[in-house]
């Protein structure tokens, strides 16, 4: 009797068109997950009416000159030496970013495809990753925009645990 | 006659190759119903979220915060703001917000629901006024906690925090949080 198997090129070629559809579904698939999750922690609706409530706080006392010399101004950020709040404070500022969870605060242009890599990567990396995000609409006159990195409030699960939002900042009402 | 059939080893090779893509496409498949199941709710949650933060939201930044307390029963919160009513100046604008369960025709079951309308305390409340209010359906397995205000003395002003606690039936957090300045 004679005994027929598989050839070794059937086999190959099987298994390479079974890895091919592996694969793309695998990319549709994560591709889908990665939207998902960056979609969760971007711009709610929560997050951006309290960075409404931080921008007018910080327009009515923020000198524009500060923000004005760089391209990226740190308010204050608790990654690094300018923590948003020291406990016990009794500031109004300090309270105020206690309350809504503030971990950092950037004052940027606008355009923010003008700021350099170098200064990018003196961010966190889900800050860097949020600003590389952002689409906006050409403004021609000189505009800054807030960005607030917020402790997620309804995370458990330790993943994502920022969220982000922004506005535009120092005039307020235009071209929101 | 030639009686040549596919060998023993043939098949188990065959099925044992079909299994394991099976294991991987059942997975995905679990998974992904999982993320279906979540993000329905999630889409739901993120239009009861956004609606009702941008409601109460709007008022705060556009009448201006003057006072916030617990209605009635707890279930409720009646926001009064600095502006007065157009129709009558002696009383400022108040609105209630707040969370009940209702029977509902389609689901054929109780649900909840957020509601944030004017006062019926308000003397003489206008058409506008009385059409004017807002009502959401919760998701359909949407478990709510009693709301909850916090009001914190910041000096120079205070913060007042509404919590609408909300959760899944896998206990994963959707609060739906709205913050304002009294001032």
């Amino acid at each position: 009797m004679k005994l027929k198997g598989f050839v070794l090129t059937e086999t190959i070629i099987v298994i390479t068109v079974l890895c091919i559809i592996m694969i793309t579904l695998y990319t549709a698939y994560s591709s889908v997950l990665l939207k998902v999750n960056k979609k969760a922690i971007y711009d709610n609706t929560e997050y951006i009416y309290k960075t409404n409530i931080i921008r007018e706080y910080l327009e009515n006392t923020l000198n524009r000159d500060n923000y004005e010399a760089e391209s990226i101004y740190v308010v204050c950020s608790n990654v690094n030496s300018t923590p948003c709040y020291r406990e016990n404070s009794v500031s109004y500022q300090d309270m105020l970013l206690k309350e809504l969870g503030t971990e950092a605060v950037y004052i940027t242009e606008w355009n923010s495809n003008t700021i350099s890599d170098l200064e990018l990567s003196t961010l966190e990396a889900t800050t860097q990753a949020y600003i590389k995000s952002l689409d906006y609409k050409q403004i021609t006159d000189l505009a800054y925009r807030i960005i607030v990195m917020f402790k997620d409030e309804n995370n458990q699960s330790g993943k994502n645990p920022y969220q982000y939002a922004t506005l535009r900042f120092g005039s307020r009402g235009k071209d929101e | 006659m030639n009686r040549k059939g596919t060998t023993m080893v043939e098949i188990i090779v065959s099925i044992a190759l079909i299994s394991i893509v099976l294991i991987f496409l059942m997975n995905l498949f679990i998974t992904l119903r999982q993320v279906y199941n979540q993000s329905k709710f999630q889409a739901d949650y993120y239009m009861l979220d956004s609606n009702i933060i941008e409601a109460v939201s709007d008022d705060i930044d556009n009448y201006g915060l003057h006072e916030i307390n617990y209605g009635a029963n707890n279930d409720e919160i009646v926001i009064t703001f600095n502006t007065f009513r157009p129709t009558k100046l002696s009383e400022r604008i108040k609105k209630v917000l707040k969370v009940y369960t209702k029977y509902n025709a389609k689901s054929d079951s109780d649900r909840y629901y957020i509601e944030y309308t004017y006062d019926s305390s308000l003397t003489n409340l206008t058409s506008t006024e009385r059409t004017n209010s807002i009502t959401r359906i919760a998701p359909e397995e949407a478990i709510f906690g009693t709301m909850n205000l916090e009001k914190k003395d910041l000096g120079e002003k205070s913060l007042a925090k509404i919590t609408i606690p909300i959760s899944d039936k896998s206990y994963n957090k959707y609060d739906i949080h709205i913050y304002g300045i009294l001032k």
